[in-house]
């Protein structure tokens, strides 16, 4: 692995920087934030179309998000610190990528580069990029899911390193393991 | 007889060379950089070991170098219509399921309804799909362009769940597009991202097509391109024949 990719990270963007399960839900999305991406695409799309507008989903579902200021910080505190920052989101970006890219501007939000994939530890092993973030949130507590990668009878799988409350905890623990 | 590059130049003249969309296996961050030089890396896309990427404000030159790394296989190039007018259409055609019979049913819906319009595609595979191509002597305005291709796919809906096919596990995307969406299409000349086959031109649609080899494939759209054109008061007869037909079958 080399100096750049030691030093990068996957955030899956959405629940990290943004309340897009809560949002979901009080538009009546039949939504679980433990649903596979895949599942988590087609009730967005689905929802959409049964309700009438399926050019609504780059801005109901996603450009009216709120921002969540401490996973803001979380992640431009790591691109401050030099990580290469993929941003990645199981949205399909091609329907949205304007209310996207704007609603990133808007808010600040600092990254190198951004990316869709409905098996983001797919793309982490492909791009040999070796942390993945993710947040799964329960009754409004934060799940902060770490997962690392390791060597499995020749394959890379992902690795749970840790779940945590605070942003704090696991951006410590991801410049920690890169330094 | 023209080069490959010039056959696509010729065909695709009025797609927006300002943006595009890259398909390949080649990745990483130096990978990222370098495409950064070509123009404004907006978003990628991966799935299955198969990255796109999505590069807009392309700077002068690159369309046609990008022409050229197409046709060597190292990328797919995927082209966006133009947001005003165009001198090409498509059917893109798919299924959400395994009903082959319901997808070759109304896939040959599709060709025969423009055929009878005067309107001969030129159709080639894609995945288990088909894209449905026409190309015209003269630019249209995208409005014309988009209605013509409506009305051709509901007379093609409708004959395909006359005869009892599952239209609903169908989905048929029309280039031009009206949405704000960001949907491309492959050009002409792509081998499959997995298997690196050619994808061919198809001369008889069926549960299994008949299709033609590479060079053959080449040399029916160069003779489409100069043949199969149609001319811009050809396509005034198109545009009202499918109203008429659209419009008997509501």
């Amino acid at each position: 692995m080399d100096a750049l990719n030691k030093k990068s990270v996957l955030i899956m963007l959405d629940d990290i920087v943004n309340d897009f399960s809560s949002n979901l839900s009080s538009l009546g999305v039949e939504y679980n934030p433990k649903s596979d991406l895949v599942t988590e695409r087609n009730y967005i799309s689905i929802f959409f179309k049964d309700n009438g507008d399926l050019s609504q989903i780059g801005l109901k579902a996603f450009g009216e998000t709120k921002p969540d200021k401490d996973g803001i910080d979380f992640v431009n505190s790591l691109y401050d610190k030099g990580f290469a920052v993929v941003l990645c989101t199981s949205r399909d970006i091609r329907l949205c990528y304007e209310e996207t890219k704007e609603w990133l501007d808007k808010n600040k939000v600092k990254y190198t580069h951004l990316f869709t994939a409905t098996a983001p530890a797919g793309l982490c092993i492909d791009m040999d990029i070796p942390f993945m973030v993710y947040n799964l949130p329960e009754k409004g507590e934060k799940r902060i899911n770490l997962v690392g990668f390791k060597e499995e009878n020749g394959k890379k799988v992902p690795t749970e390193i840790g779940v945590y409350k605070t942003y704090e905890e696991t951006e410590k623990c991801i410049v920690t393991a890169s330094f | 007889m023209y080069s490959h590059s010039q056959l696509l130049e010729e065909f695709y003249t009025t797609a927006d060379k300002r943006k595009v969309k890259i398909e390949t296996k080649k990745h990483g961050f130096s990978y990222l950089d370098e495409l950064s030089l070509l123009g404004e890396l907006r978003y990628s896309e991966w799935k299955n070991g198969v990255f796109k990427y999505n590069i807009a404000g392309l700077k002068a030159g690159v369309f046609e170098s990008l022409i050229e790394k197409h046709l060597s296989g190292e990328i797919n190039l995927c082209v966006y219509f133009s947001p005003h007018k165009n001198n090409i259409f498509c059917f893109n055609l798919d299924s959400f399921t395994d009903d082959r019979k319901s997808l070759v049913s109304a896939a040959r819906f599709i060709a025969d309804t423009l055929i009878r319009l005067h309107a001969e595609p030129l159709v080639l595979k894609s995945g288990h799909g088909y894209h449905f191509w026409c190309r015209l002597e003269k630019p249209r305005d995208n409005d014309e362009i988009i209605a013509f291709l409506q009305n051709v796919l509901d007379v093609a809906v409708f004959r395909a769940a006359a005869d009892k096919n599952d239209v609903e596990s169908l989905q048929c995307i029309l280039y031009p597009r009206h949405n704000a969406d960001d949907i491309s299409i492959r050009l002409f000349g792509t081998h499959h991202s997995v298997s690196g086959k050619f994808i061919s031109v198809v001369t008889e649609i069926d549960t299994e097509d008949t299709t033609l080899g590479e060079e053959d494939s080449w040399a029916y759209f160069e003779d489409y391109l100069k043949n199969k054109t149609i001319p811009d008061e050809l396509f005034n007869y198109c545009c009202g024949g499918a109203k008429m037909l659209a419009e008997a079958v509501k």
